[in-house]
């Protein structure tokens, strides 16, 4: 008979059981789109762009735009005269290359929203892991069939560690965090 | 009653909807932007550093410098090893040049003076039409002499621009100004060798060295590398035999704290001391070869001057004389440097002249002292052609006034009338780039770039060309001088501007490089193959050869007569000395600057006056009374700080502090400015300013101030104590009786890859601070301000601790000062890391004593439990006002409230030393990674390097006899290993 009691605190027809039905439906809605948003983060970017396309149907390679990955700590985005290097010429027809022609002719960088965001105390480096022969796509999923980035993983220590353990790397908190 | 809500029911659903705004607030990541380049610099890769190599322009000497850049800023500030100047050490100042680059208080843009004598700001083009209509009208008028121009000591391309450019309008009148002044010394040697300039000193040549007041470890012509000859010299002394080093002056500086033997002269006696040791010279016949055909005019000379007729004035007793000549003459070659500032009275030339003497009967001259250097600052004007022109504005002779980084109104005597004769001048420009006391009375502020943003050239003596390339675009509204000249040329008439037909004031430099410089170079290669090896070594040096010089009889020239000093007759000689941090006030706004002690008195954030403790008693004042002096020229008020290291018969006070103007945040308000007391007259013989020439009487004002000092002990603590000399065995000592064989709790640590580690030769160090500021600079080490660091919460990650062993009171004394850079010690058993309940400190594979800001929660117990005090907590989110947080180096975290933080070797030097060597498919060499205290080291005291690389020069430097580990009896084993000071015990009347 323990169902009977555990029901009764959800009683929403006195004021104690509303309070507790709205604390317990709180709790578990948030979480439940905690845990949704922290998979699945894919905010609108200011330009629709597809790396499928790019990668997949014109076999660009990541590293001829993310140019900085093998050499500094960041990857870098491509800059707008990088685009416009193909676009001149490529596409010039379609309505998002359409978008990044205006930003090049306002002289305008591309105000991209940032998927991939590290906590300020952690120092990332992408030339270790290119170097360590981690490929782009275990950090960043299939980005070569992304019509839009997703954030494929949560980018939470644990997830670090697990790799790094698995591969025998440094597990120093000193190689990340100073 | 039902219906309503409760009290502890509203609670609940707060609580609830206040844990789902958490939740919501945790699961979205912050929305970043991602801005790319617009189209991608070539020199520049994100998270890369790239260098730029420049001169510093902080004051006169022009060491090298690489400046550091992150995505075009400049984070960070070194020095250039190619530069003989400097030779890739700082100073305090050149470190903390980042801070007058982004000092929050700069000029933003272009000011004038509207109706309401108000400064206003305006844009370039109102600021240039003004000056435009201004020049052209004196120039149409024939006015152009009334033209006048005084300014920093300017050479090369900007030398020769300012100079046409005046020339072209009809003004001959450019005086090169700089406080510090070395008059007496070109006078003195005109006399001597009949060459009016600065001679070149060697002091890693010499083997005795004896200064007459020159402070050269702090602002004396090259303070950076005479420190590091100082060094090289003590580093090649005998053990058995190690004082090597006699300061003589009525206070002891930092350089005097260095000596072995300090000499507590008479204020004016300098003179008769040098003069008495020449006597006993040539009474033992200890007379080089070269001085013999001059010995009777000069024995005729000094036949007044034996030291038994000088001890009255000099207070030195003749054996002590004696011994000194001895020494002098017997370690050559030796070497006599004549007085600075702090010995700048009507007798300078003489005492000068007398070291010089000094300098020729020892042999020295062409060895340790050698002429045809020809330094930059013999080109300065004198204070007395500062004089005539201020006469000239007060006439009303002068129509146009320059100030191009200079603040005569502030370093020059209030009695000389200089800001008065300004109010009469009916233009005055001033090209400052921060609010001074000449801005204030300014009409046009048209401020120039910082140095690390602009072209140019500095050329501190023959054969070493200093080349300046911007490291980084300006940051604010700011116009370089050299270009603003160009752009005016070209509108006053076309005259002028077909003269000045240059795009850019970069052209005009690179071209005067191209067609000035490049024959002098005498090179075979072409220019084009010359020019990227300059840019990228900042330069191009070679040494000069010295002329010969040979002495002349100077005796009819010269009447030695004691100094003569204004005031009242029972008052005390007032000492003005410039100190390393703020050299004549320019660097008083400087945050780092105010933070960091004075390496002497140890004062942060304040002026004060110094008084012997006996002075002190005898007039009733204790530390921090506010007492009020008096001289024949004015008055002031100042905190008294009783310092032992004073002849009895003086009183002495720092330049820099009392900044006037308002709006300089971290200057105003503090302390008060000496050269309010100073007499305005020039000294007769050299023309130069008497920085000695007052006597004040002090009387107590009631008041009190809190004189907020740090890290001073006159007690030393353990192993300090045992300063000693190698006839001792050190090793032995350290495995006395005290010695236990370690027990450890835990099991030992090992060390697979590296094990960082730090030598430090006490020896070595100087106690100058660059350690320190260079740590502000790398690390973000927040600057907490004087109230909060009287409350002992200042943050810096390195601190020279100072141990003084008072001596008795003597002709002769050892000054028994000590520097010990104190920093985390890395143990290997460190006291911190079993304390931390949530695993933030912990001990590293490398021997690293870790600390994971993120992972700390505040407890302080680690900071309770480190025996050495290095451990800071953030008491507060301290803030970076803009622009000064772009100075803040991206590879460090920035750490908010509550977090715990220390010295980690540098993690983030050690992790790009090593991503740099595997880059390169290498092992980490030893001299690859290095921290950024032992980079700045213009002594080069502190060595880095891996303990497992047995062929290390730190694994050398941990088992030399010397070494020892601080608080060795804790068993915390410190990476960290100290090298004892030398220093002998014996008096210095046997050796």
């Amino acid at each position: 008979m323990c169902a009977p009691h555990l029901l009764q605190f959800f009683d929403v027809t006195n004021k104690r059981g509303w309070i507790i039905t709205i604390l317990v439906l709180v709790v578990l809605l948030t979480t439940a789109a905690w845990l949704a948003k922290a998979r699945s983060y894919a905010p609108e970017q200011p330009i629709a762009f597809s790396h499928q396309v790019h990668v997949t149907d014109y076999k660009i390679d990541c590293l001829y735009c993310h140019s900085y990955a093998p050499r500094s700590p960041f990857a870098g985005v491509p800059s707008v005269e990088r685009c416009m290097g193909c676009h001149q010429v490529v596409a010039g027809d379609k309505p998002e290359v359409k978008k990044l022609k205006e930003y090049w002719d306002r002289s305008e960088p591309i105000p991209w929203n940032k998927v991939y965001v590290l906590p300020r105390f952690v120092r990332f480096n992408h030339e270790a892991h290119v170097r360590a022969a981690v490929g782009c796509q275990e950090c960043h999923g299939a980005v070569e069939s992304m019509t839009k980035i997703i954030k494929v993983n949560s980018l939470e220590m644990g997830w670090c560690l697990d790799c790094h353990n698995a591969r025998h790397a440094s597990v120093d908190c000193l190689v990340c965090h100073y | 009653m039902d219906d309503m809500i409760k009290r502890r029911d509203f609670l609940k659903i707060a609580g609830a909807s206040g844990s789902a705004v958490v939740m919501e607030g945790c699961s979205r990541a912050p929305v970043e932007k991602l801005i790319p380049y617009l189209v991608a610099p070539d020199d520049i890769v994100p998270g890369m550093p790239a260098h730029y190599a420049t001169v510093c322009r902080e004051c006169p000497a022009g060491c090298g410098l690489l400046a550091k850049t992150r995505e075009g800023r400049v984070i960070k500030v070194e020095g250039n090893p190619h530069n003989p100047v400097g030779g890739g050490g700082l100073c305090v100042r050149g470190q903390a040049s980042l801070q007058s680059l982004y000092n929050p208080d700069r000029f933003r843009g272009p000011y004038a003076r509207d109706g309401r004598g108000e400064l206003r700001p305006v844009t370039w083009d109102q600021a240039e039409t003004t000056l435009t209509s201004a020049l052209r009208r004196l120039k149409r008028e024939g006015r152009g002499s009334r033209i006048a121009w005084i300014g920093s000591l300017l050479t090369g391309s900007l030398e020769r621009l300012t100079r046409e450019w005046l020339q072209a309008l009809g003004s001959e009148r450019r005086l090169f100004y700089e406080t510090f002044q070395y008059e007496s010394l070109r006078r003195a040697a005109e006399l001597a060798f009949g060459r009016a300039e600065i001679p070149a000193y060697h002091l890693e040549e010499a083997n005795f060295l004896v200064s007459f007041g020159a402070d050269f470890l702090e602002t004396w012509l090259s303070n950076v590398e005479l420190a590091r000859a100082f060094s090289h010299m003590r580093k090649k002394r005998p053990h058995r035999e190690p004082d090597n080093f006699v300061h003589i002056s009525p206070r002891l500086s930092l350089t005097g704290s260095n000596a072995d033997w300090w000499i507590p002269i008479t204020p004016g006696a300098e003179v008769f001391l040098a003069l008495s040791m020449a006597h006993a010279m040539i009474e033992q016949g200890w007379i080089a070869a070269g001085a013999k055909p001059h010995l009777r005019w000069i024995k005729e000379l000094i036949t007044p001057f034996s030291p038994a007729s000088m001890q009255e004035a000099t207070g030195v007793s003749p054996s002590t004389v004696r011994e000194l000549a001895r020494r002098f003459y017997h370690a050559s070659p030796s070497l006599a440097l004549g007085g600075g500032v702090s010995a700048g009275g009507d007798q300078a030339v003489s005492t000068e002249l007398a070291v010089m003497l000094l300098n020729v009967l020892a042999g020295n001259v062409g060895k340790t002292v050698s002429f045809g250097a020809q330094q930059a600052l013999d080109n300065l004007a004198s204070y007395r052609d500062v004089l005539a022109l201020t006469e000239d504005m007060k006439q009303q002779k002068i129509d146009l006034l320059f100030l191009h980084h200079c603040n005569p109104v502030f370093t020059l005597p209030a009695s000389s009338g200089f800001s008065e004769a300004l109010e009469k001048v009916p233009l005055v420009v001033s090209f400052s780039s921060a609010p001074d006391e000449a801005t204030a009375r300014a009409h046009l502020v048209l401020p120039d770039h910082h140095f690390l943003e602009s072209w140019g050239d500095y050329t501190p003596r023959a054969g070493i060309l200093g080349f300046q390339q911007p490291a980084m675009p300006p940051i604010l509204d700011t116009r370089a001088t050299g270009e603003l000249l160009l752009r005016l040329a070209r509108n006053i008439d076309s005259e002028i501007a077909s003269q000045f037909d240059w795009p850019s004031y970069g052209n005009w430099v690179q071209s005067y490089w191209n067609s000035v410089v490049y024959p002098q170079l005498m090179r075979q290669e072409p220019w084009e193959e010359i020019w990227p090896a300059i840019l990228k070594s900042g330069g191009h040096f070679s040494s000069s050869e010295p002329s010969a010089v040979s002495l002349r009889d100077f005796s009819r020239d010269i009447h030695f007569v004691r100094e003569r000093l204004e005031g009242a007759d029972d008052g005390l000689a007032l000492v003005v000395y410039p100190s390393v941090h703020f050299f004549d006030g320019r660097n008083a706004n400087n945050p780092w600057l105010q933070e960091i002690p004075d390496p002497v008195t140890k004062i942060v954030w304040g002026g004060w006056l110094e008084l012997h403790p006996e002075t002190a008693q005898k007039l009733g004042l204790e530390e921090g009374d506010v007492v009020e002096l008096h001289s024949p020229y004015g008055r002031l008020k100042v905190a008294a700080h009783l310092y032992s290291g004073l002849h009895r018969g003086v009183v002495a006070m720092p330049l820099g502090q009392g900044r006037g103007p308002a709006g300089l945040r971290y200057a105003s308000g503090r302390g008060d400015n000496p050269s309010r007391l100073l007499s305005p007259k020039p000294d007769p013989t050299s023309g130069s300013m008497l920085w000695r020439s007052v006597r004040v009487t002090l009387s107590k004002s009631g008041q009190k101030q809190e004189m907020v000092r740090l890290q001073v002990q006159t007690q030393p603590v353990t192993p300090v104590s045992d300063l000693i000399g190698l006839d001792h065995n050190p090793m032995s000592e350290k495995r006395g009786a005290e010695h236990r064989a370690p027990v450890d709790f835990y099991p030992p640590h090992s060390h697979p890859e590296h094990r960082w580690a730090m030598a430090i030769d006490l020896d070595s160090c100087v106690g100058c601070n660059a350690c320190v500021a260079a740590c502000y600079a790398e690390n973000n080490v927040p600057v907490v301000g004087k109230e909060r660091c009287a409350e002992g919460r200042e943050m810096s990650w390195i601190r020279i601790e100072k141990y003084e062993q008072p001596s008795q009171a003597h002709d002769i004394v050892r000054p028994g000062v000590s520097s010990l850079p104190m920093l985390c010690q890395q143990c290997d058993q460190a006291p911190c890391e079993p304390v931390c309940p949530v695993y933030a400190t912990y001990h590293n594979p490398e021997g690293l004593n870790a600390q994971v800001y993120n992972r700390c929660v505040g407890t302080r117990y680690c900071g309770n439990n480190c025996p050495y005090k290095v451990r800071r907590f953030n008491w507060a989110s301290y803030s970076f006002p803009e622009p000064l947080h772009l100075q803040l180096n991206p590879d460090v975290t920035v750490r908010t409230a509550g977090v715990m933080e220390k010295c980690t070797f540098c993690i983030q030097r050690i992790q790009q030393g090593k991503n740099i060597a595997r880059r390169e498919g290498r092992a980490v060499r030893d001299g690859d990674i290095t921290t950024a205290c032992a980079q700045s080291c213009p002594a080069e005291a502190i060595v880095f390097g891996d303990l497992t690389d047995p062929k290390s020069k730190v694994a050398a430097l941990a088992k030399d006899l010397r070494g020892y580990r601080v608080l060795d009896l804790l068993n915390t084993r410190p990476a960290v290993t100290y090298l004892k000071k030398i220093v002998s015990n014996r008096p210095f009347s046997e050796t």
